[in-house]
């Protein structure tokens, strides 16, 4: 075997001077498998739009993201930050909140009940609400989206999301290796 | 953008027992997109302009 030795202060040019194929596990391209546990891809989307409801049927946050997986039975992680949840206009006023895959709920609600409303002058602003779903069972790699819908419990008084559209909700989807 | 509380509030000085979803994906209640549910009838647009502007 040839044996370059190279002195102090040497340089070798790597571009033009070195062949072969670096191992994926040193960081070479081209792997066709996965440890578990690995990120395969991420998406993310927020929103500022608000949205208020004063019924009692589920509508749209405008809170959503789609990701296409490379796998049907890898993990999803869907990561929900849902900010600027506010109720008003009745001591019984209540937001809710759920999780829906395309036109499935899967977490219904993710909150409930929140914020009750004392206090008859202004809306009474509940903060965020946060929501980590593992979805194992999409099983499909076909663009799934993920979204969130609110509600006025029982249809009390105003519930609303990104209030006054001064706060940002967020959603990360990451599609995680699986065994 | 449009405050959708605002716009809610309004709605609610027309008909307090109206059901609406509204969302504020413009800057004006003329174009912003207002769902009526549960059967409740539509006010128009400039009524809830009318009424928002005395709020």
């Amino acid at each position: 075997m040839a044996l370059t030795r190279l002195g102090l202060n040497q340089s070798i040019n790597l571009a033009t001077n070195v062949t072969g194929t670096l191992a994926t596990g040193n960081g070479g391209t081209g792997a066709t498998s996965f440890t578990p546990g690995k990120i395969l891809q991420i998406k993310h989307a927020s929103t500022s739009t608000a949205a208020s409801s004063t019924s009692d049927t589920y509508a749209d946050t405008n809170l959503s993201c789609t990701i296409t997986p490379t796998s049907a039975s890898n993990t999803l992680l869907v990561e929900i930050t849902q900010n600027g949840c506010a109720v008003s206009g009745s001591n019984f006023a209540a937001l809710r909140l759920r999780l829906l895959r395309d036109s499935t709920a899967i977490v219904d609600p993710f909150s409930g009940d929140l914020g009750y409303r004392y206090d008859s002058s202004a809306s009474n602003r509940i903060g965020s609400s946060g929501f980590v779903y593992k979805d194992t069972t999409y099983n499909s790699t076909s663009a799934i989206t993920y979204k969130t819908q609110l509600k006025a419990n029982q249809g009390y008084g105003t519930a609303s999301v990104q209030t006054g559209s001064a706060y940002h909700s967020s959603i990360l989807i990451m599609e995680v290796a699986s065994a | 953008m449009i405050d959708t509380l605002k716009v809610i509030d309004a709605i609610k000085v027309l008909n307090s027992d109206a059901k609406v979803v509204v969302y504020a994906d413009t800057d004006s209640v003329l174009t912003c997109t207002i769902l009526w549910q549960e059967g409740t009838a539509e006010i128009s647009r400039e009524d809830i302009k009318t009424e928002m502007d005395k709020l």
